[in-house]
Protein backbone atom coordinates (compact mmCIF):
# COMPACT_ATOMS: atom_id res chain seq x y z
CA UNK A 1 0.00 0.00 0.00
CA UNK A 2 1.43 3.53 -0.78
CA UNK A 3 2.21 5.78 1.83
CA UNK A 4 1.35 8.74 0.15
CA UNK A 5 -2.33 7.19 0.17
CA UNK A 6 -2.67 6.91 3.89
CA UNK A 7 -1.30 9.73 4.52
CA UNK A 8 -4.08 11.53 2.66
CA UNK A 9 -6.33 9.51 4.70
CA UNK A 10 -4.56 10.77 7.90
CA UNK A 11 -4.34 14.60 6.82
CA UNK A 12 -8.53 14.13 5.25
CA UNK A 13 -9.88 13.29 8.76
CA UNK A 14 -7.70 15.63 10.85
CA UNK A 15 -8.73 18.33 8.87
CA UNK A 16 -12.47 17.35 9.34
CA UNK A 17 -12.10 17.37 12.73
CA UNK A 18 -10.63 19.83 12.92
CA UNK A 19 -12.87 22.07 10.72
CA UNK A 20 -15.77 20.80 13.33
CA UNK A 21 -14.49 22.99 15.89
CA UNK A 22 -14.71 26.18 13.94
CA UNK A 23 -13.81 28.29 17.10
CA UNK A 24 -10.34 26.94 17.07
CA UNK A 25 -9.40 27.34 13.46
CA UNK A 26 -10.21 31.66 14.46
CA UNK A 27 -8.44 31.03 17.71
CA UNK A 28 -5.29 29.58 16.51
CA UNK A 29 -4.82 32.88 13.99
CA UNK A 30 -5.86 35.32 16.64
CA UNK A 31 -3.09 33.58 18.56
CA UNK A 32 -0.80 34.54 15.85
CA UNK A 33 -1.93 37.88 15.74
CA UNK A 34 -1.24 37.88 19.56
CA UNK A 35 2.12 36.64 19.07
CA UNK A 36 2.96 39.62 16.44
CA UNK A 37 1.86 41.78 18.96
CA UNK A 38 3.90 40.81 21.71
CA UNK A 39 6.87 41.19 19.38
CA UNK A 40 5.54 44.11 17.79
CA UNK A 41 5.73 46.23 21.25
CA UNK A 42 9.20 44.03 21.83
CA UNK A 43 10.00 45.88 19.25
CA UNK A 44 8.79 49.48 19.74
CA UNK A 45 10.45 49.68 23.40
CA UNK A 46 13.42 46.98 22.85
CA UNK A 47 14.28 45.51 19.51
CA UNK A 48 16.08 48.33 17.98
CA UNK A 49 18.55 48.72 20.62
CA UNK A 50 19.36 45.00 20.80
CA UNK A 51 21.77 43.39 17.97
CA UNK A 52 23.13 40.03 17.66
CA UNK A 53 26.63 38.69 16.23
CA UNK A 54 26.47 35.17 15.57
CA UNK A 55 28.60 32.97 13.54
CA UNK A 56 30.17 36.23 11.47
CA UNK A 57 26.90 37.66 10.78
CA UNK A 58 25.73 40.57 12.62
CA UNK A 59 21.95 42.97 13.02
CA UNK A 60 19.10 43.36 14.86
CA UNK A 61 17.82 41.18 17.14
CA UNK A 62 14.62 40.80 16.12
CA UNK A 63 15.01 39.06 12.93
CA UNK A 64 17.17 36.56 14.49
CA UNK A 65 14.80 35.74 17.44
CA UNK A 66 11.92 35.65 14.85
CA UNK A 67 13.55 32.76 12.89
CA UNK A 68 14.72 30.63 16.31
CA UNK A 69 11.10 30.82 17.22
CA UNK A 70 9.56 29.55 14.44
CA UNK A 71 12.37 27.23 13.47
CA UNK A 72 11.66 25.70 17.08
CA UNK A 73 7.94 25.58 17.24
CA UNK A 74 8.88 23.29 14.45
CA UNK A 75 10.97 20.82 16.47
CA UNK A 76 8.42 21.42 18.67
CA UNK A 77 5.51 19.86 17.03
CA UNK A 78 7.50 17.06 15.87
CA UNK A 79 8.47 16.07 19.08
CA UNK A 80 5.40 16.22 20.54
CA UNK A 81 2.55 15.92 18.26
CA UNK A 82 3.77 12.44 16.97
CA UNK A 83 4.50 10.97 21.06
CA UNK A 84 0.91 12.93 21.77
CA UNK A 85 -0.71 11.48 19.13
CA UNK A 86 0.40 7.96 19.62
CA UNK A 87 -0.76 8.75 23.11
CA UNK A 88 -4.07 10.16 22.45
CA UNK A 89 -4.58 7.06 19.87
CA UNK A 90 -4.15 4.51 22.90
CA UNK A 91 -6.54 6.96 25.51
CA UNK A 92 -8.94 6.64 22.59
CA UNK A 93 -8.81 3.51 21.72
CA UNK A 94 -8.18 3.86 18.24
CA UNK A 95 -4.91 2.76 17.92
CA UNK A 96 -5.78 -1.02 17.82
CA UNK A 97 -8.38 -0.25 15.01
CA UNK A 98 -5.54 1.49 13.31
CA UNK A 99 -3.62 -1.21 13.44
CA UNK A 100 -6.08 -4.06 12.83
CA UNK A 101 -6.22 -2.24 9.34
CA UNK A 102 -4.19 -3.22 6.13
CA UNK A 103 -2.04 -0.45 6.60
CA UNK A 104 1.89 -0.92 7.20
CA UNK A 105 2.42 -0.08 10.91
CA UNK A 106 4.99 2.24 10.21
CA UNK A 107 3.30 4.24 7.71
CA UNK A 108 0.51 4.78 10.30
CA UNK A 109 3.31 6.22 12.17
CA UNK A 110 4.67 8.36 9.91
CA UNK A 111 1.41 9.34 9.00
CA UNK A 112 0.20 10.24 12.25
CA UNK A 113 1.63 13.57 12.67
CA UNK A 114 1.83 14.73 9.45
CA UNK A 115 -1.26 16.97 9.52
CA UNK A 116 0.23 18.82 12.82
CA UNK A 117 3.94 19.72 10.84
CA UNK A 118 2.01 20.77 7.92
CA UNK A 119 -0.05 23.40 10.13
CA UNK A 120 3.24 24.21 11.91
CA UNK A 121 4.52 24.76 8.78
CA UNK A 122 2.15 26.84 7.25
CA UNK A 123 1.93 28.57 10.35
CA UNK A 124 5.69 29.45 10.42
CA UNK A 125 5.32 31.20 7.00
CA UNK A 126 2.36 33.02 7.77
CA UNK A 127 3.87 33.78 10.75
CA UNK A 128 7.01 35.13 8.98
CA UNK A 129 5.35 36.64 6.12
CA UNK A 130 3.46 39.10 8.23
CA UNK A 131 6.33 39.68 10.68
CA UNK A 132 7.67 40.88 6.93
CA UNK A 133 4.91 42.75 6.51
CA UNK A 134 3.91 44.46 10.20
CA UNK A 135 7.32 45.08 11.76
CA UNK A 136 9.36 45.77 8.85
CA UNK A 137 11.84 42.04 9.37
CA UNK A 138 14.16 41.63 6.52
CA UNK A 139 14.24 38.21 5.60
CA UNK A 140 16.37 37.10 2.62
CA UNK A 141 13.02 35.48 0.22
CA UNK A 142 15.11 35.07 -2.80
CA UNK A 143 17.30 32.40 -0.89
CA UNK A 144 14.18 30.46 -0.58
CA UNK A 145 14.74 26.80 -2.04
CA UNK A 146 17.87 26.92 0.22
CA UNK A 147 15.66 27.74 2.94
CA UNK A 148 13.12 25.45 2.14
CA UNK A 149 15.81 22.30 2.08
CA UNK A 150 16.78 23.33 5.35
CA UNK A 151 12.98 23.09 6.50
CA UNK A 152 12.87 19.66 5.21
CA UNK A 153 15.96 18.10 6.72
CA UNK A 154 14.81 19.44 9.86
CA UNK A 155 11.42 17.79 9.56
CA UNK A 156 13.39 14.36 8.47
CA UNK A 157 15.31 14.69 11.65
CA UNK A 158 12.81 16.10 14.27
CA UNK A 159 10.68 13.35 13.04
CA UNK A 160 12.74 10.80 13.73
CA UNK A 161 13.32 11.90 17.04
CA UNK A 162 9.85 12.22 17.72
CA UNK A 163 9.36 8.69 16.37
CA UNK A 164 11.79 7.59 18.81
CA UNK A 165 9.50 9.26 21.90
CA UNK A 166 6.57 7.87 20.05
CA UNK A 167 8.30 4.89 20.62
CA UNK A 168 8.99 5.45 24.49
CA UNK A 169 5.43 6.76 24.80
CA UNK A 170 4.10 2.74 23.48
CA UNK A 171 6.15 1.14 25.64
CA UNK A 172 6.27 3.59 29.17
CA UNK A 173 3.48 5.96 28.51
CA UNK A 174 4.04 8.50 30.48
CA UNK A 175 7.31 10.48 28.41
CA UNK A 176 6.66 13.75 28.91
CA UNK A 177 9.47 14.76 31.14
CA UNK A 178 11.82 13.42 28.35
CA UNK A 179 10.10 14.85 25.81
CA UNK A 180 9.58 18.44 27.54
CA UNK A 181 13.20 17.93 29.22
CA UNK A 182 14.99 17.61 25.99
CA UNK A 183 13.06 20.12 24.34
CA UNK A 184 13.65 23.02 27.01
CA UNK A 185 17.78 22.10 26.22
CA UNK A 186 17.23 22.83 22.85
CA UNK A 187 15.09 25.90 23.54
CA UNK A 188 18.45 27.41 25.58
CA UNK A 189 20.86 26.11 24.50
CA UNK A 190 20.52 25.69 20.41
CA UNK A 191 20.49 29.03 19.96
CA UNK A 192 17.08 30.12 20.03
CA UNK A 193 17.10 33.07 21.50
CA UNK A 194 20.86 33.37 22.27
CA UNK A 195 23.60 32.50 20.06
CA UNK A 196 25.53 29.27 21.31
CA UNK A 197 28.74 30.94 20.71
CA UNK A 198 27.84 33.20 23.64
CA UNK A 199 27.26 30.15 25.70
CA UNK A 200 30.10 28.80 28.12
CA UNK A 201 32.17 26.56 26.58
CA UNK A 202 30.58 23.88 28.53
CA UNK A 203 27.44 23.95 27.44
CA UNK A 204 28.67 24.80 23.64
CA UNK A 205 29.74 20.94 23.79
CA UNK A 206 26.49 19.94 24.98
CA UNK A 207 24.79 22.31 22.44
CA UNK A 208 26.51 20.64 19.34
CA UNK A 209 24.68 17.29 20.32
CA UNK A 210 21.38 18.50 19.75
CA UNK A 211 20.12 18.49 16.54
CA UNK A 212 18.18 21.73 16.67
CA UNK A 213 21.64 23.77 16.50
CA UNK A 214 22.91 22.98 13.23
CA UNK A 215 18.93 23.55 12.08
CA UNK A 216 18.49 26.86 13.56
CA UNK A 217 22.38 27.96 12.44
CA UNK A 218 21.70 26.80 8.52
CA UNK A 219 18.11 28.07 8.72
CA UNK A 220 19.43 31.75 10.00
CA UNK A 221 22.20 31.78 7.15
CA UNK A 222 19.71 31.14 4.62
CA UNK A 223 17.30 33.53 5.34
CA UNK A 224 18.89 36.29 7.35
CA UNK A 225 22.40 36.28 5.49
CA UNK A 226 21.25 35.15 2.15
CA UNK A 227 23.98 32.55 2.24
CA UNK A 228 25.28 30.51 -0.36
CA UNK A 229 26.05 27.04 -0.28
CA UNK A 230 29.61 27.52 1.32
CA UNK A 231 28.20 28.43 4.49
CA UNK A 232 24.92 26.79 4.70
CA UNK A 233 27.10 23.58 3.53
CA UNK A 234 28.64 22.42 6.68
CA UNK A 235 25.81 23.35 9.17
CA UNK A 236 23.58 21.34 6.46
CA UNK A 237 26.31 18.55 6.54
CA UNK A 238 25.94 18.15 10.23
CA UNK A 239 22.01 17.78 10.09
CA UNK A 240 22.40 15.33 7.31
CA UNK A 241 24.69 13.68 9.70
CA UNK A 242 21.79 13.44 12.64
CA UNK A 243 19.63 11.87 10.00
CA UNK A 244 21.51 9.34 9.17
CA UNK A 245 22.00 8.30 12.89
CA UNK A 246 18.53 8.82 14.12
CA UNK A 247 16.46 8.03 10.91
CA UNK A 248 17.87 4.51 11.57
CA UNK A 249 17.63 4.48 15.33
CA UNK A 250 13.84 5.89 15.30
CA UNK A 251 12.85 2.68 13.14
CA UNK A 252 14.52 0.14 15.66
CA UNK A 253 13.59 1.90 18.55
CA UNK A 254 9.71 1.89 17.34
CA UNK A 255 9.27 -1.21 15.84
CA UNK A 256 11.21 -2.89 19.18
CA UNK A 257 8.58 -0.46 21.08
CA UNK A 258 5.82 -1.74 19.27
CA UNK A 259 6.88 -5.65 19.63
CA UNK A 260 7.48 -5.29 23.36
CA UNK A 261 3.97 -3.73 23.51
CA UNK A 262 2.56 -6.33 21.79
CA UNK A 263 4.11 -8.77 24.13
CA UNK A 264 3.40 -7.33 26.94
CA UNK A 265 -0.51 -6.45 25.94
CA UNK A 266 0.09 -2.95 26.57
CA UNK A 267 -0.87 -1.75 23.19
CA UNK A 268 -3.95 0.19 23.62
CA UNK A 269 -3.58 0.62 27.76
CA UNK A 270 -2.63 4.33 28.64
CA UNK B 1 -3.45 -26.97 3.71
CA UNK B 2 -6.18 -26.78 6.39
CA UNK B 3 -8.70 -23.82 6.26
CA UNK B 4 -9.99 -22.53 8.86
CA UNK B 5 -7.96 -21.23 12.45
CA UNK B 6 -5.35 -23.82 13.70
CA UNK B 7 -3.99 -23.07 17.25
CA UNK B 8 -1.55 -24.75 18.98
CA UNK B 9 -0.13 -24.54 22.39
CA UNK B 10 -0.89 -21.28 22.48
CA UNK B 11 0.47 -19.46 25.79
CA UNK B 12 0.31 -15.54 26.44
CA UNK B 13 1.64 -14.29 29.52
CA UNK B 14 1.47 -10.48 30.93
CA UNK B 15 3.73 -8.84 33.09
CA UNK B 16 2.45 -7.09 36.14
CA UNK B 17 2.34 -3.70 36.83
CA UNK B 18 4.42 -2.76 39.72
CA UNK B 19 4.46 0.18 41.53
CA UNK B 20 7.24 2.74 42.10
CA UNK B 21 8.10 1.03 45.64
CA UNK B 22 8.42 -2.19 44.23
CA UNK B 23 9.93 -1.38 41.43
CA UNK B 24 12.33 0.15 43.44
CA UNK B 25 12.63 -2.64 46.01
CA UNK B 26 13.92 -5.06 42.75
CA UNK B 27 14.40 -3.31 39.13
CA UNK B 28 15.03 -6.29 37.47
CA UNK B 29 12.10 -8.72 38.75
CA UNK B 30 9.58 -9.45 36.59
CA UNK B 31 6.44 -10.89 37.98
CA UNK B 32 3.68 -12.36 35.21
CA UNK B 33 0.38 -13.62 35.21
CA UNK B 34 -0.20 -16.56 32.50
CA UNK B 35 -3.33 -15.90 30.68
CA UNK B 36 -3.75 -18.80 27.96
CA UNK B 37 -2.07 -21.65 28.88
CA UNK B 38 -1.42 -23.79 26.18
CA UNK B 39 -4.64 -23.13 23.72
CA UNK B 40 -5.26 -25.57 21.32
CA UNK B 41 -8.16 -25.17 19.09
CA UNK B 42 -9.28 -26.25 15.71
CA UNK B 43 -12.33 -24.18 13.94
CA UNK B 44 -12.73 -25.37 10.47
CA UNK B 45 -15.00 -22.95 8.13
CA UNK B 46 -18.22 -21.97 8.06
CA UNK B 47 -20.02 -20.88 11.39
CA UNK B 48 -20.96 -18.61 14.10
CA UNK B 49 -18.67 -19.78 17.35
CA UNK B 50 -19.18 -18.38 20.46
CA UNK B 51 -16.34 -18.28 22.92
CA UNK B 52 -17.86 -18.68 25.78
CA UNK B 53 -16.22 -17.83 29.45
CA UNK B 54 -16.26 -16.10 32.97
CA UNK B 55 -14.81 -12.38 33.25
CA UNK B 56 -10.74 -12.66 33.04
CA UNK B 57 -10.64 -16.35 31.28
CA UNK B 58 -8.31 -14.94 28.21
CA UNK B 59 -11.61 -14.42 25.64
CA UNK B 60 -10.13 -10.46 24.65
CA UNK B 61 -7.23 -12.39 24.78
CA UNK B 62 -7.25 -15.25 22.32
CA UNK B 63 -9.13 -12.83 20.19
CA UNK B 64 -6.36 -10.28 19.96
CA UNK B 65 -3.85 -12.80 19.47
CA UNK B 66 -5.67 -14.78 16.38
CA UNK B 67 -5.64 -11.16 15.48
CA UNK B 68 -2.02 -10.32 15.36
CA UNK B 69 -2.54 -7.82 17.71
CA UNK B 70 -0.83 -9.63 20.33
CA UNK B 71 2.46 -11.67 20.30
CA UNK B 72 2.35 -14.89 21.74
CA UNK B 73 4.66 -16.11 24.29
CA UNK B 74 4.82 -20.19 22.85
CA UNK B 75 2.54 -21.78 20.64
CA UNK B 76 1.62 -21.65 17.12
CA UNK B 77 -1.14 -20.02 15.45
CA UNK B 78 -2.49 -20.88 11.58
CA UNK B 79 -5.29 -19.58 9.41
CA UNK B 80 -5.44 -21.33 6.35
CA UNK B 81 -2.58 -23.00 6.71
CA UNK B 82 -0.53 -19.89 6.65
CA UNK B 83 1.56 -19.10 10.18
CA UNK B 84 0.44 -16.46 12.23
CA UNK B 85 3.67 -14.30 12.36
CA UNK B 86 5.09 -15.01 8.76
CA UNK B 87 2.54 -13.05 6.86
CA UNK B 88 0.52 -10.53 8.79
CA UNK B 89 -0.20 -8.40 5.97
CA UNK B 90 -1.62 -11.41 3.93
CA UNK B 91 -3.73 -12.08 7.38
CA UNK B 92 -5.69 -8.95 7.96
CA UNK B 93 -7.33 -9.66 4.10
CA UNK B 94 -8.48 -12.61 5.39
CA UNK B 95 -9.20 -12.13 9.66
CA UNK B 96 -10.84 -8.84 10.94
CA UNK B 97 -11.05 -8.01 14.37
CA UNK B 98 -14.48 -5.81 14.97
CA UNK B 99 -13.02 -3.83 17.53
CA UNK B 100 -16.05 -2.49 19.67
CA UNK B 101 -14.50 -0.20 21.86
CA UNK B 102 -16.75 2.54 21.90
CA UNK B 103 -14.29 5.24 22.11
CA UNK B 104 -12.29 3.45 18.94
CA UNK B 105 -13.69 6.30 16.78
CA UNK B 106 -13.48 9.57 15.66
CA UNK B 107 -16.21 11.53 17.48
CA UNK B 108 -16.75 14.61 15.19
CA UNK B 109 -16.69 13.20 11.98
CA UNK B 110 -19.88 11.31 10.78
CA UNK B 111 -20.28 7.54 10.10
CA UNK B 112 -19.33 7.44 6.97
CA UNK B 113 -16.23 9.72 7.08
CA UNK B 114 -15.40 7.22 9.89
CA UNK B 115 -15.47 4.25 7.67
CA UNK B 116 -13.91 5.99 5.05
CA UNK B 117 -10.75 6.37 7.05
CA UNK B 118 -10.67 2.67 7.44
CA UNK B 119 -11.50 2.14 3.93
CA UNK B 120 -8.53 3.61 2.74
CA UNK B 121 -6.05 2.40 5.25
CA UNK B 122 -7.33 -1.23 3.64
CA UNK B 123 -6.38 -0.21 0.61
CA UNK B 124 -9.81 0.58 -1.12
CA UNK B 125 -9.43 4.03 -2.83
CA UNK B 126 -11.76 6.04 -5.34
CA UNK B 127 -15.38 4.58 -6.28
CA UNK B 128 -14.47 1.32 -4.87
CA UNK B 129 -13.84 2.67 -1.56
CA UNK B 130 -17.12 4.96 -1.19
CA UNK B 131 -19.20 1.76 -2.65
CA UNK B 132 -17.62 -0.73 -0.18
CA UNK B 133 -18.37 1.99 2.79
CA UNK B 134 -22.34 2.63 1.53
CA UNK B 135 -22.75 -1.54 1.05
CA UNK B 136 -21.35 -2.15 4.64
CA UNK B 137 -23.24 0.87 6.48
CA UNK B 138 -26.17 -0.66 4.39
CA UNK B 139 -25.41 -4.36 5.42
CA UNK B 140 -25.74 -3.62 8.88
CA UNK B 141 -28.79 -0.84 8.53
CA UNK B 142 -26.61 2.87 8.92
CA UNK B 143 -27.37 4.24 5.45
CA UNK B 144 -29.51 6.08 6.74
CA UNK B 145 -27.48 7.46 9.16
CA UNK B 146 -24.58 8.01 7.46
CA UNK B 147 -23.68 11.13 7.81
CA UNK B 148 -24.65 11.83 11.08
CA UNK B 149 -21.88 12.60 13.14
CA UNK B 150 -20.41 9.60 15.47
CA UNK B 151 -21.18 11.34 18.69
CA UNK B 152 -24.79 11.34 17.93
CA UNK B 153 -25.16 7.83 17.27
CA UNK B 154 -26.53 5.40 19.93
CA UNK B 155 -24.78 2.67 21.45
CA UNK B 156 -26.54 -0.19 19.28
CA UNK B 157 -25.78 2.19 16.19
CA UNK B 158 -21.96 2.64 17.16
CA UNK B 159 -21.52 -1.01 17.77
CA UNK B 160 -23.00 -1.84 14.38
CA UNK B 161 -20.63 1.14 12.78
CA UNK B 162 -18.08 -1.39 14.87
CA UNK B 163 -18.87 -4.54 12.94
CA UNK B 164 -19.10 -2.36 9.46
CA UNK B 165 -15.60 -1.50 10.12
CA UNK B 166 -14.96 -5.05 10.76
CA UNK B 167 -16.38 -5.55 7.28
CA UNK B 168 -14.86 -3.59 4.89
CA UNK B 169 -12.04 -6.41 3.87
CA UNK B 170 -15.34 -8.88 3.53
CA UNK B 171 -13.18 -10.88 5.52
CA UNK B 172 -13.24 -14.71 5.65
CA UNK B 173 -12.94 -14.75 9.65
CA UNK B 174 -14.66 -11.55 11.65
CA UNK B 175 -13.99 -12.09 15.11
CA UNK B 176 -16.13 -10.31 17.25
CA UNK B 177 -15.18 -9.01 20.71
CA UNK B 178 -18.44 -8.88 23.79
CA UNK B 179 -20.41 -6.46 20.87
CA UNK B 180 -23.35 -6.72 22.54
CA UNK B 181 -22.26 -5.47 25.63
CA UNK B 182 -23.95 -2.68 27.17
CA UNK B 183 -27.07 -2.96 24.33
CA UNK B 184 -30.68 -2.84 25.27
CA UNK B 185 -32.46 -6.49 24.05
CA UNK B 186 -33.84 -5.08 20.98
CA UNK B 187 -30.26 -3.39 19.69
CA UNK B 188 -28.60 -6.76 20.66
CA UNK B 189 -31.38 -9.10 18.48
CA UNK B 190 -30.55 -6.15 15.38
CA UNK B 191 -27.06 -7.32 15.89
CA UNK B 192 -27.84 -11.09 15.80
CA UNK B 193 -29.88 -10.09 12.63
CA UNK B 194 -26.61 -8.38 11.11
CA UNK B 195 -24.14 -11.60 12.11
CA UNK B 196 -26.58 -13.82 10.44
CA UNK B 197 -26.84 -12.00 7.29
CA UNK B 198 -23.22 -11.69 6.90
CA UNK B 199 -22.63 -15.68 7.68
CA UNK B 200 -25.91 -16.19 4.59
CA UNK B 201 -23.79 -13.94 2.53
CA UNK B 202 -20.56 -16.38 3.04
CA UNK B 203 -21.93 -19.64 4.57
CA UNK B 204 -17.63 -20.63 4.50
CA UNK B 205 -16.89 -17.62 6.48
CA UNK B 206 -15.89 -18.06 10.85
CA UNK B 207 -17.81 -16.07 12.83
CA UNK B 208 -16.22 -16.08 16.33
CA UNK B 209 -18.02 -14.40 18.72
CA UNK B 210 -17.28 -13.44 22.33
CA UNK B 211 -19.77 -13.02 25.03
CA UNK B 212 -20.50 -14.47 28.38
CA UNK B 213 -24.13 -14.38 27.70
CA UNK B 214 -25.36 -17.93 27.60
CA UNK B 215 -28.65 -16.94 26.13
CA UNK B 216 -27.38 -15.10 23.33
CA UNK B 217 -25.00 -17.99 22.49
CA UNK B 218 -27.20 -20.53 22.62
CA UNK B 219 -29.52 -17.89 20.15
CA UNK B 220 -26.86 -16.98 17.61
CA UNK B 221 -24.22 -19.97 17.39
CA UNK B 222 -23.59 -23.06 15.82
CA UNK B 223 -20.66 -23.84 17.91
CA UNK B 224 -19.55 -22.92 21.55
CA UNK B 225 -16.24 -22.63 22.98
CA UNK B 226 -15.82 -22.37 26.74
CA UNK B 227 -12.55 -20.86 27.85
CA UNK B 228 -12.06 -20.72 32.16
CA UNK B 229 -8.52 -19.83 33.53
CA UNK B 230 -6.96 -19.31 30.28
CA UNK B 231 -7.80 -23.03 28.57
CA UNK B 232 -10.16 -24.14 26.62
CA UNK B 233 -12.31 -26.76 28.36
CA UNK B 234 -15.27 -27.48 26.04
CA UNK B 235 -15.53 -27.32 22.19
CA UNK B 236 -19.01 -28.58 20.56
CA UNK B 237 -21.04 -27.91 18.18
CA UNK B 238 -24.66 -27.04 19.44
CA UNK B 239 -26.70 -29.39 17.39
CA UNK B 240 -24.53 -32.36 19.49
CA UNK B 241 -24.14 -30.89 23.08
CA UNK B 242 -27.77 -29.91 23.39
CA UNK B 243 -29.39 -26.84 22.57
CA UNK B 244 -32.53 -25.35 22.04
CA UNK B 245 -32.01 -26.75 18.39
CA UNK B 246 -32.14 -30.35 20.24
CA UNK B 247 -35.67 -31.44 21.32
CA UNK B 248 -35.11 -32.48 25.03
CA UNK B 249 -37.91 -33.22 27.84
CA UNK B 250 -38.56 -33.63 31.01
CA UNK B 251 -41.51 -36.09 31.30
CA UNK B 252 -43.74 -37.32 33.61
CA UNK B 253 -46.38 -39.81 34.06
CA UNK B 254 -49.12 -41.24 35.65
CA UNK B 255 -49.09 -43.66 37.81
CA UNK B 256 -45.43 -42.61 38.58
CA UNK B 257 -43.15 -45.18 37.63
CA UNK B 258 -39.40 -44.46 36.25
CA UNK B 259 -38.41 -47.62 36.26
CA UNK B 260 -41.10 -48.87 34.20
CA UNK B 261 -40.99 -45.41 32.20
CA UNK B 262 -37.44 -46.29 31.41
CA UNK B 263 -38.16 -49.69 29.97
CA UNK B 264 -41.08 -47.62 27.78
CA UNK B 265 -38.69 -45.95 26.68
CA UNK B 266 -36.45 -48.46 25.23
CA UNK B 267 -34.42 -46.83 21.90
CA UNK B 268 -34.55 -43.55 22.77
CA UNK B 269 -31.46 -41.67 24.66
CA UNK B 270 -31.92 -41.01 28.27
CA UNK B 271 -30.68 -38.16 29.54
CA UNK B 272 -31.36 -38.62 32.86
CA UNK B 273 -34.07 -39.90 35.45
CA UNK B 274 -35.09 -38.36 39.01
CA UNK B 275 -37.61 -40.18 41.38
CA UNK B 276 -40.69 -39.04 39.13
CA UNK B 277 -39.39 -37.81 35.83
CA UNK B 278 -37.16 -38.69 33.00
CA UNK B 279 -35.26 -36.46 31.02
CA UNK B 280 -34.80 -37.63 27.52
CA UNK B 281 -33.53 -36.18 24.10
CA UNK B 282 -35.17 -36.80 20.71
CA UNK B 283 -33.20 -36.01 17.29
CA UNK B 284 -36.47 -35.08 15.74
CA UNK B 285 -39.98 -33.37 16.54
CA UNK B 286 -41.81 -36.14 14.19
CA UNK B 287 -40.80 -38.74 16.89
CA UNK B 288 -43.28 -36.92 19.60
CA UNK B 289 -46.35 -38.35 18.75
CA UNK B 290 -44.97 -42.36 18.58
CA UNK B 291 -42.70 -41.44 21.94
CA UNK B 292 -46.35 -40.33 23.93
CA UNK B 293 -48.24 -43.66 22.15
CA UNK B 294 -45.10 -45.55 23.20
CA UNK B 295 -45.71 -44.38 26.81
CA UNK B 296 -50.12 -45.19 26.43
CA UNK B 297 -49.00 -48.49 25.26
CA UNK B 298 -47.21 -49.15 28.31
CA UNK B 299 -50.06 -47.93 30.33
CA UNK B 300 -48.34 -44.64 31.29
CA UNK B 301 -50.13 -41.48 31.10
CA UNK B 302 -48.29 -38.52 30.09
CA UNK B 303 -48.91 -35.57 32.55
CA UNK B 304 -46.25 -33.23 32.25
CA UNK B 305 -44.06 -32.87 28.96
CA UNK B 306 -41.79 -29.90 29.37
CA UNK B 307 -39.31 -28.74 26.89
CA UNK B 308 -35.69 -28.07 28.51
CA UNK B 309 -33.72 -25.09 27.71
CA UNK B 310 -31.41 -24.67 30.19
CA UNK B 311 -28.52 -27.23 28.39
CA UNK B 312 -26.75 -25.02 27.61
CA UNK B 313 -26.43 -23.64 30.89
CA UNK B 314 -25.82 -27.16 32.24
CA UNK B 315 -22.87 -27.38 30.16
CA UNK B 316 -21.40 -23.67 31.03
CA UNK B 317 -21.63 -25.05 34.58
CA UNK B 318 -20.53 -28.85 33.94
CA UNK B 319 -17.45 -27.28 32.39
CA UNK B 320 -16.94 -25.33 35.42
CA UNK B 321 -16.26 -28.26 37.73
CA UNK B 322 -13.99 -29.53 34.89
CA UNK B 323 -12.15 -26.14 34.64
CA UNK B 324 -11.37 -25.99 38.68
Amino acid sequence: MRFWRIAVAFVRREFLEDASYPLKVILSLVAVVINLGFLLVFTEFLGKTLTYKFGGMSGEYLPFLLLGLSFHTLLDTALRELSSRVRQAQNQGVLEALLATKAPMRCIMLALPLYPVMRSCIRIVIFLLLSAALLDVSLRWDNWPMAIAVLGMGIIVFGALGLIFAGLTVVFKRTEPLVNGFNAACFLLSGVIVPWEELPPLLQSVAAFLPLTPALEAFRYSLLDGSDWGLVGPAFLRMSLFAAVLVPLSVLVFRWSVRQAMRDGSLAQY
Amino acid sequence: MTDGIQVSGLVKRYPRNRDLLRFLRSPMRREFTEVLQGIDLSIPRGGIYSLLGPNGAGKTTLLKSLAGLLLPNAGQITVDGVELGGDPAGLRERVSLAVCDERSFYWRISARENLRFFASLNGHRGKDRGERVLECLDLVGLADFADRRYMELSSGMRQKLALARGLLLDPSILMMDEPTRSLDPEATLRIHEVVRKILAQDPKRIVLYSTHDLAEAESISSHVIILRNGRIVTQKSLAKSGSSSDLIYCIRTYPVAPEALLEALSGVEVMGSHEDAVTVRIDDLTRLDALLEQLRRSGLRPLELVQKHSSLRDLYLASGEQGE
